[in-house]
C-alpha cells in the first residue's frame, strides 16, 4: 500500500466533518426556510378572507374606526391587511382611497415610511416613497431633495412622489429632479418623466437643448423617446437647435430624434431646423428608416416629394419598405421604371401584406 | 510501487486537484449569485411605482418559434403567445419543412392565407415556400420553408421580423404571462447598450397547464425529468445568475431569450452549422462587441421564466445532452481566440476559461477519475483513504453546490413552494451523485468521440403535448 495515497485519518475526519457541516447548514436552512415560508403562506391564506371582508365593510362606512380595527387584529391580519391596503391602493380612487389612507396611517406605514425615508439604505427609501406616494403623505420638497437626490433610483421614486400627489410645480420640480446626473433613466424614472411632461415636452426641449452634449446617449434617446410620445409643444417654442441631433455619430440618436419629430411637421422650427435631403440619404439605414416614416407622418408635398425621389435611389429593401407604407396608396402610382430593384420588389411586398383580409372586406 | 502504479496515483491527485480546482470556480459563480439574487430581491421588495403593461415605452417584440413535426403543441404553442402580456407584440412561427400536420394545422386553427408575392430580401436560410398571414389573429405571421435546422429556421423569423427586438422560444415552451414585459426591462433601462436578455428555464414536466398556461407547480413523476428539475434551478439561480454578476454571462438559452433585431442581423443570425447555436451567437455577440469596442450589456433577468418539456427517456436524454456537448466544443474552438485575452473583457478573461475547465474538461476529467481511482485501489497504488477522500470530496461538494441552488429557489422566487418539493429536490441533489452523474461523464466522453468522429446530428425529442397531464 502506498504511502503517497494515504490521508491520515485525522485529515480525513477534519474534512468529513467540514463537508457534513456545510451541507447540514445548507440543508436546514433549506428545509426551515421553506418550512416557515409554507407556514407563513398558510396563516396568511387562512385570515385573508375575513380580513378582505372587514376591510370592504368598514371602507364604506362613515366612521371606519380604523384604529380600534387595527389594534385588534393579530400579526398575522396586519399583514393581510397592508398586502391588501397595497393592492386596493392601487387601484382605487376618490373618498374610498382616502379611508384607506387613513387604514394606513393606523397601521403604522405612514411613520414608518417617514423614518425609512431618513435612517433606510436606497432601496429602503424607495419602498418609503412608494408607500409615501400611495398615502399622500406630505413630505416637502427639500426633504425629498435631501433625503432622495444621491441617488437615481430614489431621484426617480422623489419625482413619482410629486407627480401622484399632483402637486404644484411637479412637472419642474420633478423633471429637475429626474435629469440631474448624466446616466441613464430607470424604467420607472422614464414613465416619470413621460407623466410629468405628457400634456407638453416644452419643458423636456429646454432641457435638450443646454444638457444633450452631456448626456450618455442613452439618456439622450430616453428623452427623445418621451418626447415623442408626449403631446405636442408649443409652437412657439424654439425648435431651430434640433437638427445637431442628426448629425450625432450615433444611428440610434438620429434614429430617436426622426421618431421624436414624427408630430412636428407642421412646426416651423423644426421644418427650417431639419435638411430634409440631407435627413433622407443618411448613411445608415435604420436611420432612414425612421426618416421616412417622420416625412410619412408630415404628409405635405415637400415629404411626399422626398419619399418619392428615395424610391428613386433606395438600395435597401428594408427601407423602401417604409418610405412605400410611408407613401400608402401615392405609391402604386410610380411608374415602374423608376423605382430601384429595392423599391420595386418593397412595393409588390407591401401591397400584398396589405392587402384586406376578408373579414375586414366584410366588414 | 510500481511506476504504472505511481502513474495512477499522481493522476489520482491530478483529477482530485481539478475537482477542487473547479469547485472552488463554482463556488465563487454561486457565491456572486448570491448577491445578485440579494440585490434582485431587494428591489423587488422595493416595489413598482407605475404599471408596465400601460408603459407607452416598451419596444416591439416579434417572437420567432421554430417549429419542426411540432402538430402536438404548435396550435397551443400559439394560442398561448397570443395571449402574452405585451403591448405590441408580433408572432412569426416558422414551420421547418415538417412532415406531419404542423402547416395545416396552424392553417385552420388561424385562418392562414399566403401573401402574394416574393419575399423582397434575401434571407440566409433554405428556400422560403411561403409566408402566411392570419384572418384571425392580426399580430401572427407563419413562414412556410424547406428543412433546415433550428437555426436556419430562427434566421428566417429573424429577417422576416418586423420589430426592434425578437424573442426566441420553442413550440414546445410555454412562457409567463408578464415574461417579455421582465424580459425587455434592460432594454429600456439601458437602450443605447442592451443588446440580448436571457430569463430563466424551468422543467414543465408535471406541472398542470390549462390554455397554454401553468396552472400548478409540480415536480415530475419521472425521476430522470426530477433530476433535470434540479439540474435546471442550479444551473439558472446558481449558474447565470452568478456569471451575469460577474459580466461575464456566455450563454442565452435559444429556448428564451431577447435580441436587438438589427445587431444579430448584422453578425449574420445564427450559424447554422453549429448545433448549440445559441451558445455561438452568444459567443460571436460578446466578441463582434468587443472587437469593434462598442460598449454593450448582455443581461441574465431571473425573474420571467420558461416552462419546457425536458426528455424522460434515457436515451432520449443521452442524445440532447451529447448534442449540447458536441455544440459546447464546436464553439469553445470556434471562439478559441477569447480566452483570457483582456480585450475581450470578462468574457475572455473569466467566462471563456470557466466553461473550458468546467464544462468542457470538468466532465471528461471527473469521468476518467471514476475509472481511475477505483483502478489505483485495485491495484494497491491508493489505499483506502485515498478512495474515500475523492469519493467523500466529489459527493460531498456536489451534493453541497446543488443545495445551494435549491436554497437560492426557497429564499427568492418560490414556485416549488410546499416543503414536500422542496425535500424531493433536495434528495435529488443526493441521488445524482449516485449513477447520474457518472452516467453524463459517460455521455460526455461519448460526445467527445462523436465530436471528433463529425458527428452533427441533432436527433429528435418526442413532444407529449401539453395538456397531457
Amino acid at each position: 500500500m502506498s504511502n503517497a495515497s494515504a490521508v491520515s485519518f485525522e485529515t480525513l475526519s477534519l474534512i468529513g466533518v467540514f463537508i457534513t457541516g456545510l451541507l447540514a447548514v445548507v440543508g436546514t436552512s433549506t428545509v426551515a426556510r421553506s418550512v416557515l415560508s409554507a407556514r407563513r403562506d398558510n396563516r396568511l391564506a387562512d385570515v385573508r378572507p375575513q380580513v378582505r371582508q372587514a376591510l370592504l365593510s368598514r371602507m364604506e362606512a362613515t366612521d371606519p374606526g380604523w384604529e380600534a380595527w387595527v389594534g385588534g387584529l393579530s400579526g398575522t391580519e396586519r399583514r393581510v391587511a397592508e398586502d391588501l391596503l397595497e393592492e386596493y391602493l392601487h387601484r382605487i380612487r376618490g373618498g374610498d382611497r382616502e379611508s384607506l389612507q387613513q387604514l394606513g396611517y393606523a397601521l403604522g406605514i405612514g411613520e414608518k415610511a417617514r423614518r425609512k425615508l431618513h435612517e433606510g439604505d436606497h432601496l429602503e427609501r424607495r419602498r418609503a416613497l412608494h408607500w409615501i406616494a400611495r398615502l399622500d403623505i406630505d413630505v416637502t420638497i427639500e426633504t425629498l431633495e435631501a433625503t432622495c437626490g444621491g441617488h437615481p433610483e430614489t431621484r426617480a421614486a422623489a419625482a413619482r412622489v410629486l407627480y401622484e400627489q399632483d402637486r404644484a410645480n411637479a412637472t419642474e420640480e420633478g423633471t429637475e429632479l429626474l435629469l440631474r446626473g448624466t446616466g441613464p433613466l430607470s424604467v420607472l424614472g422614464m414613465d416619470t418623466l413621460y407623466q410629468l411632461n405628457k400634456l407638453s415636452p416644452d419643458l423636456l426641449f429646454t432641457r435638450t437643448k443646454e444638457s444633450y452634449h452631456e448626456w450618455s446617449e442613452s439618456r439622450l434617446i430616453q428623452v427623445l423617446r418621451v418626447i415623442g410620445t408626449a403631446g405636442p409643444a408649443s409652437p412657439d417654442t424654439p425648435l431651430d437647435w434640433i437638427g445637431f441631433l442628426f448629425v450625432s455619430e450615433s444611428p440610434n440618436v438620429r434614429v430617436a430624434a426622426a421618431n421624436a419629430l414624427v408630430g412636428y411637421g407642421w412646426h416651423d422650427g423644426v421644418r427650417s431646423a431639419i435638411e430634409i435631403e440631407q435627413v433622407r440619404t443618411d448613411d445608415s439605414p435604420p436611420v432612414r428608416q425612421a426618416v421616412y416614416q417622420m416625412l410619412g407622418s408630415w404628409d405635405d408635398e415637400a415629404s411626399v416629394n422626398a419619399l418619392r425621389n428615395a424610391l428613386r435611389s433606395e438600395s435597401n429593401t428594408r427601407a423602401a419598405i417604409d418610405a412605400i407604407s410611408a407613401l400608402g396608396e401615392r405609391a402604386t402610382s410610380i411608374p415602374e421604371s423608376e423605382l430601384t430593384p429595392a423599391s420595386s420588389a418593397a412595393r409588390d411586398w407591401v401591397l400584398a401584406s396589405t392587402e384586406p383580409t376578408r373579414s375586414e372586406t366584410e366588414q | 510501487m510500481t511506476s504504472i502504479a505511481e502513474a495512477l496515483l499522481v493522476i489520482g491527485w491530478f483529477v482530485l486537484g481539478y475537482y477542487l480546482l473547479v469547485n472552488g470556480m463554482y463556488l465563487t459563480v454561486h457565491i456572486a449569485a448570491l448577491f445578485e439574487l440579494r440585490s434582485d430581491l431587494k428591489r423587488q421588495a422595493a416595489g413598482t411605482m407605475y404599471q408596465r403593461f400601460s408603459s407607452p415605452f416598451f419596444p416591439g417584440v416579434t417572437v420567432v418559434v421554430p417549429a419542426y413535426n411540432e402538430e402536438a403543441v404548435i396550435v397551443e404553442s400559439v394560442q398561448s403567445l397570443l395571449n402574452l402580456n405585451y403591448p405590441e407584440l408580433e408572432i412569426v412561427v416558422v414551420n421547418d419543412g415538417s412532415d406531419d400536420e404542423t402547416l395545416s394545422r396552424l392553417r385552420s386553427a388561424f385562418d392562414l392565407h399566403p401573401i402574394d408575392a416574393d419575399v423582397p430580401f434575401e434571407i440566409p436560410s433554405e428556400p422560403i415556400e411561403a409566408v402566411y398571414r392570419s384572418e384571425d389573429a392580426p399580430g401572427l405571421r407563419v413562414v412556410d420553408k424547406e428543412n433546415g435546422g433550428r437555426a436556419d429556421a430562427v434566421n428566417a423569423g429573424i429577417w422576416l421580423a418586423e420589430q426592434p427586438l425578437f424573442c426566441t422560444i420553442d413550440a414546445d415552451s410555454i412562457i409567463d404571462r408578464d415574461g417579455l414585459l421582465q424580459a425587455v426591462e434592460p432594454f429600456l433601462e439601458r437602450p443605447e447598450e442592451t443588446v440580448a436578455t436571457g430569463g430563466t428555464i424551468r422543467v414543465a414536466n408535471g406541472c398542470t397547464i390549462e390554455n397554454g398556461t401553468i396552472k400548478s407547480v409540480n415536480l415530475p413523476d419521472n425521476r430522470l425529468a426530477g433530476l433535470q428539475t434540479m439540474e435546471y434551478l442550479r444551473a439558472f439561480y446558481s449558474g447565470r445568475l452568478g456569471l451575469d454578476r460577474l459580466n461575464a454571462l456566455m450563454l442565452i438559452s435559444g429556448a428564451f431569450g431577447v435580441f436587438r433585431t438589427d445587431l444579430v442581423r448584422e453578425v449574420g443570425g445564427y450559424e447554422t452549422e453549429s448545433i448549440t447555436e445559441d451558445f455561438e451567437l452568444t459567443l460571436r455577440l460578446h466578441r463582434y462587441l468587443r472587437e469593434q469596442d462598442r460598449a454593450y450589456n448582455v443581461e441574465f433577468v431571473p425573474e420571467p421564466v420558461v416552462w419546457t418539456e425536458v426528455p424522460e427517456s434515457p436515451a432520449t436524454f443521452s442524445r440532447q445532452r451529447r448534442r449540447w456537448y458536441r455544440g459546447l466544443l464546436d464553439t469553445m474552438a470556434r471562439h478559441r481566440k477569447m480566452i483570457g485575452r483582456r480585450r475581450y473583457g470578462s468574457p475572455g478573461v473569466f467566462g471563456y476559461p470557466a466553461f473550458l475547465l468546467a464544462e468542457v474538461l470538468g466532465p471528461l476529467v471527473e469521468g476518467f477519475g471514476y475509472v481511475l481511482v477505483p483502478l489505483a485501489f485495485l491495484i494497491g497504488a491508493a489505499d483506502a483513504s485515498f478512495v474515500l477522500l475523492y469519493f467523500g470530496l466529489t459527493v460531498g461538494f456536489g451534493v453541497f453546490l446543488s443545495w445551494f441552488g435549491i436554497l437560492s429557489e426557497v429564499w427568492s422566487f418560490r414556485r416549488y413552494d410546499r416543503p414536500k418539493q422542496v425535500l424531493r429536490l433536495l434528495g435529488y441533489g443526493i441521488l445524482e451523485n449516485f449513477g447520474f452523474r457518472q452516467w453524463k461523464t459517460l455521455i460526455a466522453w461519448r460526445g467527445l468521440y462523436e465530436y471528433l468522429r463529425g458527428d452533427t446530428s441533432w436527433g429528435e425529442m418526442q413532444r407529449s403535448g401539453f395538456d397531457s397531464d
